[in-house]
């Protein structure tokens, strides 16, 4: 067999590669794809598809990524919103809730015989040896010493320090406080004297006086200090001793450790 | 300049310390114990290693303490101007620079404000008072935990950072 030499080998792939560029290029005419376009499709294809694919993770992850960033910063604004609307909603819920105990303050205003005026308590006490609230009210709208101070539920103290903007009041509770009481079935009347916190005690009745437990307390009006007939609390007992006075533990009405809004009660008359 | 903006600062953050006490104890009755503006006589005493300061602060925050409560004036002046002497005393002896040494001071000084104080409502306001020793120790403890951090807040707004 004659061995093909070198020219002949180049003009036969010249050649073939003339014929299968024309081949194709008639087979483009029949509306079907070139077969080199399809075997460079078919080489090229995994690989693209391969490609294609790892950049479509990349653009993915990236995406993914920037959308996160995007929904994290729209997550948290969201939760700031969320946050402001809440504390919104406490702020609306807290305005009713005063409104509310404003507008029962406001009736039991309406209903004293003297005049009184609605103050806010802006503190406690700065020492653990008293039982004292601070109120935003003082003298310039008539707050003065000796001026009783009273809640929905009870009797709250009186006014011992008074400036022009503000006034301490010493709680019904306090040791050194003391009130002049009755009690409303036996009509048994003593001096309140305060236990530290919501107890206190009633001193100077006699053991012949017949006293229940639950019984009202309300103020006696002789100490000039508490207007006759609010009350105080409720008797928790009694206790007779061989003396000539009863032991009697009472209960303080008024929610002295929640107070927010209470009435000083002015000492003029009502005009 | 500096140092009397930082004297002017530390003396107002010490002010503040009973309008605080008045807003904690309202809300926190069970935090009446904590004595925050003898926390701040006793860190300034230390501070200043003056006496001046000492009854000056004590002086102070006293009048405004016991204005701000049923107390009679002067009550708390007295006691802290005390305390705080007892606290200048101690500082001549021992440093009182460490964690240990400081809560010491603390505790030993809250229990021996309390003692004073109510030794003043017996013998100068005839009061009939009642020693509780475990509520004595609580305060003490309570008030060495609280201004151990208190100390170390002022350290940092006093004394200039090369120290």
């Amino acid at each position: 067999m004659k061995q093909l030499s070198s020219k002949e080998l180049i003009l036969l792939i010249i050649a073939l590669f003339g014929h299968f560029v024309l081949i194709s290029t008639q087979a483009t005419r029949v509306q079907t794809t070139p077969l080199l376009r399809s075997w460079a499709m078919d080489v090229a294809s995994p690989m693209l598809k391969s490609l294609v694919g790892s950049l479509t993770s990349v653009s993915k992850i990236w995406h993914g990524y920037i959308d996160l960033r995007e929904a994290r910063q729209e997550n948290l604004l969201l939760k700031i919103k969320l946050a402001e609307y809440q504390q919104t909603l406490i702020s609306y819920e807290e305005k009713i809730k005063e409104l509310g105990r404003l507008h029962v303050l406001d009736e039991l205003q309406a209903n004293l015989e003297v005049p009184a005026i609605i103050a806010r308590v802006i503190g406690g006490d700065s020492s653990q040896w008293y039982n004292s609230r601070i109120i935003d009210q003082g003298l310039d709208v008539g707050v003065t010493k000796d001026c009783a101070v009273i809640s929905v539920d009870g009797v709250v103290g009186r006014v011992v320090h008074a400036s022009k903007k503000s006034a301490v009041v010493q709680l019904i509770t306090d040791a050194d406080s003391g009130a002049g009481v009755l009690l409303e079935t036996s009509r048994a009347q003593g001096v309140l004297k305060g236990g530290g916190k919501r107890e206190a005690s009633i001193d100077y009745i006699g053991t012949n006086e017949k006293v229940v437990a639950g019984e009202k307390v309300l103020t006696s009006g002789l100490d000039q200090i508490y207007p006759k007939g609010l009350l105080v609390g409720y008797v928790v007992s009694a206790v007779p001793t061989k003396q000539i006075f009863q032991n009697v533990e009472i209960t303080i009405a008024a929610n002295i450790q929640k107070l927010e809004e209470v009435l000083v009660l002015k000492k003029e008359p009502r005009s | 300049m500096v140092n009397f903006l930082r004297s002017f600062s530390v003396l107002l953050i010490i002010l503040l310390m009973v309008p605080l006490q008045v807003v904690l104890t309202w809300y926190f009755p069970r935090l009446a114990m904590l004595d925050l503006p003898m926390i701040a006589v006793i860190y300034l005493t230390i501070a200043k290693e003056s006496l001046f300061w000492t009854i000056f602060s004590g002086s102070a925050i006293g009048f405004l303490q016991d204005s701000l409560s049923l107390s009679a004036l002067g009550m708390n002046g007295f006691t802290k101007i005390s305390i705080g002497c007892l606290a200048y005393l101690a500082n001549s002896i021992f440093a009182i620079d460490r964690v240990m040494t400081r809560f010491g001071l603390l505790f030993i000084s809250s229990i021996l404000a309390t003692l004073l104080f109510l030794l003043l409502r017996i013998m100068v306001l005839n009061r009939n008072e009642v020693i509780e020793g475990g509520r004595l120790l609580m305060s003490g403890i309570v008030n060495a935990l609280v201004g151990l951090p208190l100390f170390y807040l002022f350290d940092k707004i006093v004394r200039p950072p090369n120290e």
